[in-house]
């Protein structure tokens, strides 16, 4: 089993205390824009071509579908900016305007966890360490089973094995039209979280 | 909520969401959102890449409010620009300072890309290493000699484009200044004769206003005088009122004088218009006639909607035509038809009077000449009343003769929506009602009276 701490300090290298992204000042300026009224969907991972296209093709599956205003945030980890190819991928497809784009710094993933409805996993796009900072906010999380495994997320998260776009784009929906699904999920999230900060403290 | 019946909402609800994804596709296409360039300021916040000419074609203070917004997504501070100019002022090229802004702690937090700007941005800074900087300035200035050049000539041009437009202005400015001098004279004169009429009119307010006073004052001196006369007689109290009481008879007298011209007049104004219409009636008769001739399809529209008609009833059925000229209960008659008709005044009478189901049929040609002075439920109302059980209702919008008259005198009723009528109709208790309009778009419905 990952460790909490293992996990986000393999990603953030020493910018981020042991005690994960509850101690860190998210990015205001960020917060302040993505916490608008049209959902707000979050991505994150080593992305160094591109958006996986089940993922992308859900989001415009979403968009078209289901609400035309939500934006997807982007977050590259492993860098500190964006890879130039993720950026021009992303500026080439139909949502561009509705995407944006950013390096996973601390500051900024907490703002985007704080601000997204849910963390979406795909196949190509995830990461344990922003998985985990999600359960450790509270964010839902939700995608593909094969992103996450059950070891990382528990019983936390909304997985389906062979996530295609119109499953991703329907669950999307429901967690942002479901309250009680959001409770379910965040409270597992909580409950997991502590399990594992539990099982990674040094014995005594 | 027990984690049991939490795994059960979840399954429900993973149930639901693979049920809405095969259907996902089918539903109805969102228009997409509207994608501003920028927020309510103007900042495109959520856009981090740019091109380096974007941001180095702006001039001067616009170049400084470009930067600021596009690396930094706010607006400048006074002192930000005023620190900026002054580091333009001092050559230094736009470059350096867009590097500075897009590395600065600000700049890098927000992480903008400036395609080009890098490699211009390193060169700025190398350029001022004190020896070496020296040196690549001068290669640098050397190898742009040719573009130099240029840009001084495009300068030259633009330096007396604005020489010419300031020129411009000036003129203007000035032609300006001399018509606002010209208006403010002529205001001050103006104002000038409006003080001196003011004081004019003050001065005649015034004199009102005392003459105004004295006449109150005489008032309220001969009242008390007519109060003190009074009361210094026992007898003086019973002749006022008396005198009182001859005044208000003779008032009262005044007033039914007054009402009786008031009926006189009335009187007159109803002779005349009805002398008016009299003078009247027969123009429109003849219009109304003259109207009836060049309506070429009349006799076409007439026809077939008598054959409809007829073909609805039985031969020598009854049947009352209302509102419709004389040749109309002809056409009926040809179609062996018994029918019988009502001048244009008593034609609600006339059908008011018939029998409880004496009718076969009932006709109404020029719908809106009825409708001008009964309500089209009323009519209905009558018309099921008059029909036996099964009868013909035939209801039109024909221009018949009186109908055109009472069109030129200015009292013809409105037109009626014949969607409506139908719906009228069938809550009136007729049914197989069809639209029969003619062939030159004349409205009319056929509609028999439902068994009982």
């Amino acid at each position: 089993m990952p460790t909490m701490h293992s996990a986000v300090a393999a990603v953030h290298g020493s910018d981020v205390r042991p005690d994960g992204l509850a101690t860190i000042a998210a990015n205001l300026a960020l917060l302040a824009r993505w916490q608008a009224r049209a959902a707000c969907w979050l991505v994150a991972g080593d992305l160094r071509t591109g958006l996986p296209h089940d993922l992308l093709e859900a989001f415009e599956l979403y968009l078209a579908r289901c609400e035309a205003d939500a934006r997807l945030i982007v977050l590259a980890t492993g860098a500190h900016e964006p890879p130039q190819a993720l950026a021009d991928a992303l500026q080439a497809c139909a949502a561009s305007a509705q995407i944006e784009l950013h390096a996973a710094q601390p500051a900024v993933l907490k703002a985007a966890l704080l601000a997204a409805d849910a963390l979406i996993l795909s196949d190509a796009a995830s990461d344990p360490a922003v998985t985990l900072a999600a359960l450790e906010l509270g964010v839902p999380v939700i995608g593909s089973a094969a992103a996450a495994t059950a070891a990382l997320t528990g019983a936390a998260a909304l997985l389906w094995p062979g996530a295609t776009p119109a499953l991703l784009a329907a669950s999307m929906e429901r967690v942002r039209q479901d309250a009680r699904l959001r409770g379910i999920l965040r409270e597992r999230g909580f409950s997991d979280w502590n399990l594992r900060r539990t099982a990674s403290e040094p014995p005594a | 909520m027990t984690p049991g019946a939490d795994d059960d909402y979840l399954e429900q609800v993973r149930q639901d969401i693979r049920a809405e994804a095969k259907v996902l596709g089918e539903r109805p296409m969102l228009a997409r959102a509207q994608t501003t360039p920028g927020d309510a300021d103007g900042i495109e916040r959520a856009r981090l890449s740019y091109a380096l000419r974007e941001l180095t074609d702006p001039q001067y203070l616009a170049f400084v409010e470009c930067a600021f917004r596009a690396l930094l997504k706010r607006r400048p501070t006074a002192d930000e620009t005023t620190g900026q100019l002054r580091l333009l002022g001092a050559g230094t090229a736009k470059t350096e300072i867009l590097g500075n802004l897009r590395w600065s702690g600000e700049g890098r937090r927000i992480g903008a890309r400036v395609r080009g700007l890098p490699s211009r941005y390193l060169l700025a800074k190398a350029a001022r290493i004190p020896l070496l900087g020296h040196l690549l300035r001068a290669g640098m200035a050397l190898a742009g000699l040719p573009f130099l050049a240029r840009q001084q000539r495009a300068l030259e041009t633009l330096a007396a484009a604005g020489r010419h437009e300031a020129q411009e202005s000036r003129r203007a400015l000035d032609a300006g200044i001399g018509e606002l001098q010209a208006h403010t004279t002529s205001l001050a004169a103006a104002l000038r004769q409006s003080e001196a009429d003011f004081d004019t009119r003050a001065q005649q307010f015034q004199a009102h206003g005392e003459s105004l006073d004295d006449a109150v004052r005489a008032t309220e001196l001969a009242l008390r005088r007519r109060i003190e006369a009074l009361e210094a007689t026992p007898l003086g109290r019973q002749e006022h009122w008396i005198s009182e009481l001859d005044y208000l008879r003779q008032r009262t007298y005044a007033v039914g004088e007054w009402f009786s011209r008031l009926e006189r007049t009335l009187g007159e104004i109803e002779t005349l218009t009805s002398k008016r219409a009299a003078a009247d009636a027969p123009r429109a008769a003849r219009a109304a006639e003259a109207a009836l001739r060049r309506d070429g399809a009349r006799a076409t529209r007439n026809g077939a909607w008598a054959t409809l008609f007829a073909e609805q009833l039985q031969p020598g059925a009854r049947v009352l035509a209302l509102a419709s000229g004389a040749d109309w209960l002809e056409l009926l008659a040809l179609r062996g038809l018994d029918a019988g008709g009502a001048d244009l005044l008593p034609a609600m009478d006339t059908l008011r009077r018939c029998n409880d189901g004496s009718m076969d049929g009932v006709a109404v040609l020029a719908l809106p000449l009825l409708a001008r002075t009964t309500p089209v439920l009323e009519l209905l109302a009558q018309a099921a009343r008059v029909l036996r059980p099964g009868g013909a209702l035939l209801l039109a919008d024909a221009p018949e003769p009186d109908q055109l008259i009472e069109i030129l005198r200015g009292t013809a009723g409105t037109g009626i929506p014949f969607d409506l009528l139908e719906c009228a109709l069938a809550a009136s208790g007729f049914e197989a009602i069809a639209r029969i309009d003619s062939a030159d778009g004349r409205a009319a419905l056929l509609a028999h009276r439902a068994a009982a």
